[in-house]
């Protein structure tokens, strides 16, 4: 079995399940091996024997995603088949749409329908934590559609502003 | 013979209304407890079930999320202290703690205001006016406008007659904000334009003043304590040059670059501030110490600290206790020479953002927490395992502070307490607060109010990465089928963790 591993953050990893032998998994992942041993069961807080230490992990499923959080960093990794090749790779990079990055509660638009932006033009201020961040075009083209406006709050991942 | 145990009386209120949430309404209704002083707390719809609701006695809903409906509502808070007949209100720092008109209206409704008196926070609220005092009292304050700058040709006289580079300031401004660095004349006329409109919107106030910009001096602040009957007190210093965008990451007492002489010296110039304004109850005035011990006045905080704890595990002494028996008109229990230091302290603050993407905000939920202890370690905490963080709040965590007998034993505390740390589910900065402890300008001391900026973010490790991916995908090979959980997995357990994973809203 193989599984594409994203983080949307950025990075990605391609996993490759070579065996399974109880709760041990013999991987490669970018065609390195790896071994990960369970010592529990994967949901909640548990550990995992991996390259010969036993570590602390917390794993759930958050959505679409898992989460993964060790070393005190979190990890909300999208997992899909590892056959789709890289052709649906930027297919699936959506580059046209802004999403959210982090919750927080939109107070300025910067666009409107139909007008022409360039990449990295800011278009969204969200507010988050007393800290107003603005949100930029991830390529060029035309607003296709607003789905925020001032006084909303908005969720990681949750679209605002779609470009053609 | 005078017996050795030193016995107070219990005072004073019998009901004290907090008007903050997190770990600074768990610090004061702590200090409540011990004085055998009810705790009333406030909380908005979003802090339902919060973290620090468990240390109260009473807590009573004012309102939305938004701070502005909820927390920074005067009027509601009022409300709710009179409604549940609390004596007096305690404001913790941030939201309302500054606010010289909701002193003003505790007051009128009879109840009393745990800071100081509103003429004296509204002496230290303006920068300008607040410049022109201390300077009247003796206090050394930066080289700078006397005056707002009218236009372009004053602002332009004034920054030759100082020297680039200068600092843009908004009068009303405080905290860091409203501020802009100008390196040459050219950049001066669009700093200009910026700083006085960000100002008008962010305080409705677009005065701005001009300060010479120092060479990378450190940020040293001494803790006072006044009475209302003109005792005054100094409690030290606390170094909290570690920053970034201005604000407070790691602060220490004794400071790196202090002397017993400069102590004295600061703590007499910060009590000689205080005075002119008439100043009672805890408070803190921030300078700018330069290398060779040259010093300036910075601003006042007319409140509790963020940071206190430094100075209370230094000095000995509890400040929100002192605050709460001053308020209510008792006499400084201290004098000047029974304060003494022992040892060396150092806060980190753990804030909820993303230091992988240029510290930006990470609300979300706690899925566990295990937390340092053992000797020397003192966290003061707002989350536990289940805590949503809101988005619509400042995004401090917990405050982990160390001591130690010396520097050397208190830096190494820190570093343990940091490795045993472990927060689940959420980001913070503890994986970069591990590498500020690690930097060799934190080790020695030897840094400065820019220091932080050189720091490395640190990214998660190839391995760590490594880790996650094959978790991922052993987790996903388990709930396809193939290895459905046999241990017992309860089904109702993972649901339940589930939803906690969810991002708070």
């Amino acid at each position: 079995m193989r599984w594409r591993i994203q983080n949307p953050e950025g990075g990605e990893q391609q996993v490759e399940l070579v065996a399974v032998e109880g709760n041990k998994f013999k991987l490669r992942i970018d065609g390195q091996p790896a071994t990960l041993e369970l010592l529990g069961v994967p949901e909640g807080l548990c550990k995992v024997r991996w390259d010969g230490r036993v570590q602390e992990i917390f794993v759930a499923r958050n959505g679409e995603r898992i989460a993964v959080s060790a070393q005190n960093r979190l990890f909300l990794l999208a997992v899909s088949d590892g056959r789709i090749g890289p052709e649906g790779r930027s297919k699936s990079r959506a580059g046209g749409t802004l999403r959210a990055q982090m919750p927080g509660r939109v107070v300025k638009l910067l666009c409107q329908v139909g007008e022409v932006v360039s990449a990295d033009q800011g278009l969204v201020v969200v507010e988050a934590m007393k800290m107003e961040n603005e949100l930029r075009a991830p390529a060029a083209g035309t607003v296709r559609r607003i789905a925020a406006q001032p006084g909303l709050a908005v969720e990681a991942g949750q679209v605002l502003v779609e470009i053609e | 013979m005078e017996p050795l145990a030193l016995v107070r009386d219990a005072p004073v209120f019998k009901k004290v209304l907090i008007a903050n949430r997190g770990e600074i309404a768990v610090r004061i209704a702590r200090a409540c407890r011990e004085l055998g002083v009810s705790a009333v707390g406030v909380y908005s719809e979003v802090d339902r079930g919060a973290y620090f609701l468990n240390y109260l006695d009473q807590a009573v809903e004012i309102g939305p999320a938004p701070a502005a409906e909820s927390y920074l509502n005067g009027e509601k808070i009022v409300a709710a202290a009179l409604a549940s007949g609390a004596e007096a209100i305690h404001p913790g720092y941030g939201f309302l703690a500054e606010n010289a008109e909701f002193a003003e209206l505790c007051v009128a409704r009879g109840l009393r205001f745990i800071g100081p008196p509103a003429a004296a926070m509204r002496a230290m609220g303006d920068k300008l006016s607040a410049r022109a005092t201390m300077q009247a009292a003796g206090v050394p304050t930066v080289p700078g406008s006397v005056a707002a700058v009218e236009d372009l040709a004053g602002a332009g006289t004034e920054a030759e007659r100082l020297g680039y580079p200068v600092l843009l300031k908004a009068a009303a401004g405080g905290g860091g904000k409203g501020m802009r660095r100008v390196e040459r004349a050219a950049e001066l006329a669009g700093a200009l334009r910026a700083c006085a409109s960000e100002a008008r919107s962010a305080f409705g106030d677009g005065r701005v003043y001009l300060e010479k910009y120092l060479d990378r001096p450190r940020h040293v602040e001494i803790q006072i304590l006044c009475d209302q009957h003109g005792a005054a007190i100094h409690l030290g210093e606390r170094d909290c040059s570690l920053q970034r965008r201005h604000q407070k990451v790691v602060e220490e007492c004794p400071g790196p670059a202090m002397t017993l002489a400069q102590r004295e010296t600061m703590g007499e110039v910060a009590l000689r501030g205080a005075r002119a304004v008439g100043y009672s109850g805890a408070g803190t005035m921030e300078f700018l110490l330069e290398r060779g011990g040259k010093f300036y006045f910075l601003e006042m905080n007319t409140r509790l600290q963020v940071e206190h704890p430094v100075t209370e595990l230094v000095t000995d002494r509890d400040l929100v206790i002192a605050q709460i028996r001053i308020a209510a008109g008792e006499k400084l229990a201290w004098r000047q020479e029974q304060i003494a230091w022992h040892g060396h302290a150092i806060e980190v603050r753990i804030y909820a953002e993303d230091p992988e993407h240029d510290f930006r905000p990470a609300a979300g939920t706690v899925a566990e927490i295990r937390v340092p202890g053992g000797p020397g370690i003192r966290e003061d905490r707002g989350i536990s395992a289940g805590s949503r963080i809101p988005f619509e709040y400042d995004p401090l965590l917990s405050k982990l502070v160390v001591r130690g007998e010396t520097r050397g034993e208190a830096v190494a505390r820190l570093r343990r307490a940091l490795a045993e740390y472990r927060l689940y589910g959420v980001c913070s900065n503890l994986p970069f607060l591990q590498l500020v402890a690690e930097q060799p300008e934190f080790v020695s001391g030897d840094y400065d109010i820019r220091t932080l900026e050189g720091f490395p973010r640190g990214s998660a490790s190839t391995d760590l990465v490594r880790l996650a991916a094959a978790v991922a995908a052993a987790r996903v090979h388990r709930d396809s089928g193939a290895g459905r959980f046999r241990s017992g997995a309860s089904r109702w357990r993972a649901a339940g963790r589930e939803r906690a994973m969810r991002p708070a809203r």
